[in-house]
């Protein structure tokens, strides 16, 4: 019986948890950029659908000890794809922030923009890479 | 183009209309880029070539030309694009669901609360962890789509990822005009 109560005392705090997730997602508006510059917005709801499966199934994986036995190779696809995401995520919580337009307009460079963005894209590559080469292994 | 191509024409006269509708107001390029047109030169265009005539313009004053080739229908190209986006999407959100329970220490809350309901120490105890798993993804859908209402009209309404795609449209558009007159202007 108390299970039960248990059962849906989970279910609860997933729904309140993935509709968190869900608003700060559209709060950032990247997917929506994503979808705009691949030009593919047809499907628009294969795309809800597709977050909300991932956050599940990862949530489920994360909590049980699954093991799928892949290819190294495997694995380092899917670590592109999660750094995809990661990048996208991070550059539009920098830009929900407006620290790149405040930036460039104190500094008056707003002509020369390509360079700010180039170089935040090199910068965080570089720390990210830091972080694992260095870091880490220490 | 035609005037027919970027809005409508409205007259009583179906001669006056024809011919309205068939003013040329843009000359064809050959790449592709943005270019726009505003109300004041439709207006002259259409009054240089026909005479007698008053116009008025209903509606934004400046048109945005978007110039491009004819789209391929390239399926192929299509299905990898979106499948590639589905997998950045769905790993991504997987990574930022697992980032935020290791963050809060899910594991060890969710026992916690299972405990204080069941008065069993279980380790990562399943009755409770698919539950959470499947309200995650349920949260998710009920926030971008309407999925549980009877009414078939609102299950149709747009969610928030269609209306910031919408949104991002037009912020887009109107800087794009925005940049096309500065140009014009240096």
């Amino acid at each position: 019986m108390y299970s039960f109560l248990s059962a849906f005392v989970g279910l609860s705090a997933g729904v309140v948890i993935g509709s968190a997730a869900a608003a700060f997602f559209t709060l950032l508006n990247f997917i929506s950029r994503t979808i705009q510059v691949a030009n593919a917005r047809k499907m628009v709801k294969i795309y809800q659908n597709i977050i909300a499966l991932g956050a599940s199934a990862y949530s489920f994986i994360y909590f049980s000890n699954i093991t799928f036995k892949l290819n190294n190779m495997i694995s380092a696809l899917v670590s592109l794809f999660m750094g995809y995401f990661l990048g996208m995520f991070s550059s539009a919580l920098a830009e929900v922030l407006d620290v790149i337009p405040i930036l460039s307009k104190k500094l008056k460079t707003k002509h020369r923009l390509k360079y700010i963005t180039t170089s935040l894209l090199f910068g965080k590559t570089l720390g990210s890479l830091c972080y694992w080469l260095i870091y880490v292994k220490r | 183009m035609y005037v027919e191509d970027i809005g409508e024409v409205y007259c009583k006269d179906q001669t006056i209309k024809k011919k309205v509708e068939k003013v040329r107001v843009y000359n064809k390029q050959k790449e592709e880029t943005y270019d726009y047109i505003t109300a004041s030169v439709i207006i002259t265009k259409v009054l240089d070539s026909i005479d007698n005539i008053d116009v008025t313009i209903i509606g934004g004053p400046d048109v945005l030309l978007e110039i491009k080739d004819k789209e391929s229908p390239n399926n192929i190209l299509e299905i990898l694009k979106i499948l590639v986006i589905c997998a950045i999407l769905f790993f991504g959100s997987g990574l930022a669901i697992v980032n935020f329970y290791e963050d809060v220490e899910m594991k060890a809350s969710i026992e916690k609360i299972h405990y204080i309901i069941t008065g069993e120490d279980v380790e990562n105890p399943m009755i409770s962890t698919i539950p959470l798993s499947i309200g995650v993804g349920l949260g998710i859908l009920t926030f971008f789509n309407r999925v549980i209402s009877l009414s078939k009209r609102r299950r149709q309404e747009p969610g928030p990822l269609e209306i910031e795609l919408n949104l991002y449209d037009k912020d887009m558009e109107e800087v794009i005009i925005k940049e096309l007159k500065n140009k014009d202007k240096t």
